[in-house]
């Protein structure tokens, strides 16, 4: 009989049994979830903790661990916020806007470059395509 | 040991016997006169060795008055030439562009004038004639001797850029050289020949005279060098090549040009296999208009105390050469166009397929000094001032290709070909003007078994 679930609507499954007086010890390793088959007896036992909030922000507790700066500065010790690099580092020749070229920044993709030629017409009759071919 | 010594310390020659030399003199089809926007045919010699940077243009030129105005040759006589194309058999090899005169003078202002002094009138007559000592005070400038004909012995195009110079004419179809002689206006037309006083006064050479004269040109011929050599070795290594590859290959200089009234963007598109270079040349929109000769800045004007003899204007010592009288032609003043607002230097910038060349807008100093180095040229500038650049050689060039292509028939220019690339003069803070684009491009002439040929643009 399970009188605390019953009164919250809660049917026993079937084959359970009433509660006794040994159940109410802890039985077994803490690990085991289901003591007796018919609920979680302690919800949210096995939901981790959330870690603690700093009580202070870093802006006013100063990490004890860190040291005070030397006189004399150490200037592989210290990281600026931005990489030092040339300023000419992004200059590079515009390419991509002609037949052949290494596509680039230049390259407009609405313009095709790699299209078919047209033929060249003969010598003798421009009826006929010349046989003397051309440059892909 | 000779292959390792210099050769300034090596004993050896190489010995070609049996070499022949000649000259053939051709007269055009039909007249050989012609006036301004005529046409004169020539045709080359069709079965031998043609060496074709010695191709000559022989000519009498005379201008006439009209109305009382006086008619003045203009600066370097290939000015007279508007177009020159070359015809193989029915096949167009050299694009008949429009302002080959307009090319040939933007090219002397960056690689030196390849005019020559002795039979190609390299300046402008006001008073006296340099040609034939004739005084021409009252009247137009006319050379009808034939001991004092004009030549032109240096070609823009195919004649003077094909690669190898010397070609068999017998493996290609008849060569035709049609040329179209310019309009009139390329005459100065002045009202007097007093020197110039700088207020465009009436009686002085730069003032124009209100009827424009015309120019006529007699006794036209052309001279080619021909070659003989008694060795068939040429003729087996043309029949190998064919046979093995199944053409030569011939690279020459090909020239399309776009004309267009300029005004902030001026867009034109240039279709071909290698687009080397591209030139600028800026003029006023009244260029073609009647006008007497322009004073290069700089250089003699009458003054007060000195009317016969004039003044330098950069100082009355003339630095750099400016000690002496020089005019050209107002049709071929290029000068940099007015700026919009006179403190505001103007810019130039490039667009080729919608990429910006270069990638920052240049002043006019900074695209003179590209331009300098666009062209492959030994011409070392040390005349030229940057006003006179300014007032009357404004020619801008930027090359695609890389540099001494020519010598190495080396075609790496832009490939545009399928696309046809679309490209663009961007300006900012000029006013209008006018503005004549040339696109120089490096061309194959492809020639095959049976005279066949094929022109890769």
């Amino acid at each position: 009989m399970d009188p605390t679930g019953y009164y919250a609507g809660i049917r026993p499954l079937p084959g359970a049994r009433e509660l006794t007086y040994f159940d109410l010890s802890t039985s077994g390793p803490t690990s085991e979830k289901h003591q007796n088959n018919i609920r979680d007896p302690v919800p949210g036992i096995f939901t981790p903790l959330p870690l603690h909030p700093d009580q202070f922000s870093a802006a006013i507790m100063q990490n004890p661990m860190h040291s005070v700066l030397p006189c004399k500065g150490q200037p592989e010790a210290v990281r600026f916020g931005r990489f030092a690099s040339s300023l000419t580092g992004g200059m590079y020749t515009n390419t991509g806007y002609a037949r052949h070229q290494k596509l680039g920044l230049a390259t407009n993709h609405a313009m095709r470059l790699d299209g078919a030629i047209m033929p060249i017409a003969g010598s003798f009759d421009p009826g006929a395509l010349n046989t003397l071919g051309t440059v892909k | 040991m000779s292959g390792v010594l210099p050769a300034n310390v090596s004993f050896f020659m190489q010995r070609l016997q049996g070499v022949s030399v000649s000259h053939f003199k051709i007269n055009p089809q039909g007249n050989d006169s012609a006036s301004a926007n005529k046409i004169t045919r020539l045709e080359l010699p069709s079965n031998s060795l043609l060496n074709l940077r010695n191709t000559r243009l022989f000519f009498n030129a005379q201008t006439v008055s009209q109305f009382g105005g006086i008619g003045r040759l203009p600066n370097d006589i290939s000015s007279l030439i508007e177009r020159v194309a070359i015809y193989m058999g029915g096949t167009l090899v050299q694009n008949n562009f429009q302002g080959y005169n307009v090319l040939c003078h933007a090219k002397a202002v960056v690689e030196g004038s390849k005019c020559n002094s002795v039979l190609g009138h390299p300046e402008i007559v006001r008073k006296t004639s340099y040609h034939n000592g004739a005084d021409f005070t009252s009247t137009s400038e006319t050379y009808d001797k034939l001991d004092e004909m004009f030549c032109i012995d240096n070609w823009e195009g195919l004649l003077g850029s094909l690669e190898p110079s010397i070609i068999d004419s017998g493996i290609c179809p008849q060569i035709t050289v049609e040329i179209t002689w310019a309009e009139n206006s390329v005459c100065p037309t002045i009202s007097g020949t007093a020197l110039s006083t700088g207020t465009d006064a009436a009686g002085t050479i730069d003032h124009a005279n209100a009827t424009p004269c015309t120019y006529t040109v007699t006794n036209i011929s052309m001279q080619v060098e021909v070659l003989g050599m008694a060795t068939s070795v040429l003729d087996q290594i043309t029949e190998q090549r064919i046979a093995s590859v199944g053409y030569l290959s011939l690279p020459f200089k090909n020239y399309f040009t776009y004309v267009s009234t300029h005004n902030q963007t001026s867009r034109f598109s240039v279709n071909s296999a290698s687009w080397d270079r591209v030139w600028f040349v800026y003029r006023d929109t009244s260029y073609p208009n009647t006008a007497g000769a322009h004073v290069v800045p700089g250089h003699k004007i009458a003054t007060a105390t000195n009317t016969l003899t004039g003044e330098p204007t950069f100082d009355s010592g003339g630095v750099l050469d400016t000690n002496s009288e020089k005019y050209i032609s107002k049709y071929f003043r290029m000068k940099q166009p007015n700026r919009s607002v006179t403190s505001v230097a103007a810019t130039y910038q490039l667009q080729v397929n919608g990429a910006s060349i270069p990638a920052y807008t240049l002043n006019a100093s900074e695209f003179y000094a590209i331009t300098k180095n666009s062209v492959d040229s030994f011409h070392h500038e040390t005349k030229m001032t940057t006003g006179q650049y300014k007032d009357s050689y404004f020619v801008q060039c930027m090359r695609f290709c890389l540099p001494d292509s020519t010598y190495s028939r080396l075609a790496s220019g832009l490939d545009t070909r399928s696309v046809s690339a679309q490209a663009a003069l961007v300006t900012h803070g000029l006013t209008e003007c006018n503005l004549t684009v040339i696109a120089e491009c490096t061309s194959e002439l492809r020639i095959g078994s049976g005279r066949a040929v094929e022109i890769i643009a």
